[in-house]
């Protein structure tokens, strides 16, 4: 069966194409605006005459491919190119105008590799346990997993841990807007059409991001950038064996989370990301270094954002049942093929697992030559001159708000939020707290309402389900630990002064 | 500048609150939140958080951030933003092509590229560039502007 599943993926045409879907993946994942889902929507109808096995492989190489891609215009343009890519922005971007873009590049591609690779292996030994574990998710386990994430605020903002609170808070607010999804209540839209839908967050993190950063380049006039535009050539700096050794607690850690939030239905690379790179923080010797060029932050989001990939496709393989929208998509793809996936697909034709396993395994290593490869074609636009720079980054912003809904509304959005992205980074606040608050907000509250509503009323309801229980005591620890830390490193510092 | 902002945080959340208050009670009997409760506890809670930030840092006396803003700059910004402004307003009547190229190279000279040919050249291709790929391989419907425009767009996307 395994080594039938390796001659399915080395056949030449069909390895061919894995490079050819996995290229595509970098390149529209890179691009902001076009989400993974996207590149495999686009990709999609180029595999209705390939053989059943072969379109899966394709798709799973551009899902593989996009979800890598998302982190080059993050390291280089401060536009998160899929909205998993949002957690490599706070460290990826820093990085960057250290002079350091390139060995960011090599560390996000490295660990996406690693994730990808680690979650395929999983995917295999462990599907179907882990498939009907992951069906006892209900609404306190998702509301538990938003606080999680949300419990490295305290983190983020270590200077001003209240204005990131505040942040936050208004991230949650903003998340709010739109019709209840439970009531159907009209929710701060004043009547206005294209507020009932809430507002996306892609075209907020587009605005608040990447055009407040053009804004303040200008500002200081643009100084800023020459550290960027001195590495003459933005080769991608490929971190070796070594660099994962050092670092291999995160790696692990991180593919670990990733795996597991992309096994649950509906959760995504996004919810992965922004949680392991909590996690991530609140683990750290030195979590203030993160959000300035931290390593270990571009590792623990671009790890958990590959390793969602394996955990997306077990319970779409195992039960039928999608984990988010691309493997719904892929879902479409099976059907089109006269697979239907579920427990006598894998009992009936067990090569399909192991040829998807070695279809995630060779596209995560096709990304260290297809991802430096890319990676160089857009590192050559941070060496144009700042006028174009900026003038390019606002043309994407604009075309990939636009392009979402193709709404002139997120293009207004993008560039109302630009304005808070701005004044958010003058008086310190924080925009990735407020990011945070915007994703993760919804998880949160229908979440909680849903799990008040089904249990009627009864809050012990949250202590009494065992993983909520866990997920609580990790998410506490995750905000206390912070505190506990800054409380020491005082208490030690009064001591040396005494 | 600071405390200004502060306070329009502060009424901003104070907005979501009064919000809050008047959005429609009518749910499931057994969801004890609501549709106004989550924006209301949170709105409070920031609130809070807000006023003991502004304790503390009074308290601190802590040094004003030199954020490296200079005048210059600053004006140069507000220029592009209101030519994003501008752009925004246009685009449904001028249509992508016109009113991306104009922005792109209002940009491009407000940033301070001083050479027209050049940032016009510069302009051009990337319209160019993001009509091809967005409008034609990605299919993305991009706005036609009106009137004799739209029509001369049907024969480029």
């Amino acid at each position: 069966m395994i080594i039938q599943g390796l001659f399915n993926v080395l056949n030449p045409l069909t390895f061919l194409l894995l490079i050819v879907g996995t290229a595509w993946g970098i390149t529209a994942g890179a691009l902001p605006g076009l989400s993974a889902s996207m590149a495999v929507i686009l990709m999609l109808p180029f595999t209705y005459g390939m053989e059943a096995i072969q379109s899966i492989v394709v798709l799973v190489g551009v899902y593989v491919g996009a979800m890598c891609g998302g982190s080059i215009t993050a390291i280089l343009l401060k536009t998160p190119g899929t909205p998993s890519a949002v957690a490599t922005t706070f460290d990826g971007y820093p990085m960057a105008l250290k002079g350091q873009a390139a060995k960011a590049l090599g560390i996000a591609i490295t660990a996406s590799a690693f994730g990808g690779i680690f979650s395929g292996l999983v995917m295999v030994v462990s599907a179907p346990i882990l498939a009907v574990w992951a069906l006892k998710f209900q609404s306190a386990e998702f509301f538990m997993l938003a606080l999680l994430g949300l419990s490295c605020v305290a983190s983020i903002g270590a200077k001003f841990p209240f204005k990131a609170l505040v942040s936050a808070a208004v991230g949650l607010l903003v998340s709010t807007i739109g019709l209840d999804a439970i009531s159907g209540a009209e929710r701060y839209s004043f009547g206005q059409p294209f507020l009932m839908n809430g507002i996306d967050y892609i075209p907020v993190m587009i605005g608040a991001y990447a055009l407040a950063e053009v804004y303040r380049s200008i500002a200081i006039g643009v100084g800023n950038r020459k550290k960027i535009e001195k590495d003459k050539t933005v080769k991608t700096e490929i971190v070796g064996l070594g660099h994962i050794i050092k670092h291999w607690i995160v790696y692990l850690k991180s593919s670990i989370i990733g795996t597991i939030v992309g096994i649950i239905p509906a959760a995504g690379g996004s919810i992965a990301a922004l949680i392991s790179y909590s996690e991530a923080v609140r683990s750290s010797k030195h979590p203030e270094e993160f959000g300035k060029g931290s390593e270990e932050g571009i590792i623990a989001s671009e790890a958990a954002n590959n390793a969602a990939v394996g955990g997306s496709l077990v319970p779409t393989l195992v039960l039928g049942i999608p984990g988010g929208t691309v493997t719904a998509i892929m879902l479409a793809a099976f059907t089109m093929h006269g697979l239907i996936p579920g427990p006598l697909l894998l009992r009936n034709q067990p090569d399909i697992l192991y040829s998807i396993l070695f279809g995630i395994l060779f596209s995560s290593i096709l990304l260290f030559i297809l991802g430096i490869f890319i990676a160089r074609q857009f590192s050559k636009i941070v060496k144009l001159p700042y006028p174009f720079l900026a003038t390019i980054i606002i043309a994407l912003g604009i075309v990939g708000s636009y392009s979402l809904k193709n709404s002139l509304n997120d293009v207004i959005i993008m560039f109302l939020f630009s304005f808070l992205g701005f004044a958010f980074d003058q008086y310190r606040y924080s925009v990735s707290a407020f990011i945070l608050g915007l994703v993760l907000g919804p998880i949160a509250e229908n979440g909680l309402r849903k799990q008040l509503m089904v249990s009627e009323g009864n809050w012990l309801t949250f202590l009494t389900r065992p993983i909520s229980l866990v997920i609580l005591i990790i998410t506490l620890i995750s905000f206390l630990t912070p505190i506990f830390r800054a409380a020491r490193q005082r208490k030690k510092y009064e001591g040396i002064n005494v | 500048m600071e405390i200004v902002f502060d306070l329009f945080i502060a009424l901003v959340l104070v907005g979501f609150i009064v919000g809050g208050t008047m959005i429609s009670a009518d749910t499931v009997a057994s969801d004890l939140l609501g549709a106004g409760g989550f924006p209301i506890i949170f709105a409070i809670f920031a609130l809070v958080m807000l006023a003991v930030n502004h304790v503390l840092q009074t308290r601190r006396k802590s040094e004003t951030q030199d954020h490296g803003l200079t005048r210059e700059g600053l004006k140069k910004a507000l220029f592009i933003a209101v030519a994003l402004l501008v752009y925004i307003v246009v685009l449904s009547r001028l249509g992508f092509i016109i009113s991306t190229f104009v922005l792109c190279f209002a940009v491009v000279r407000l940033v301070g590229y001083p050479r027209n040919l050049k940032a016009m050249l510069f302009s051009f291709v990337l319209t160019a560039t993001l009509l091809i790929i967005f409008g034609k391989i990605f299919y993305i419907a991009l706005p036609r502007g009106l009137g004799f425009i739209k029509e001369l767009s049907f024969f480029i996307y």
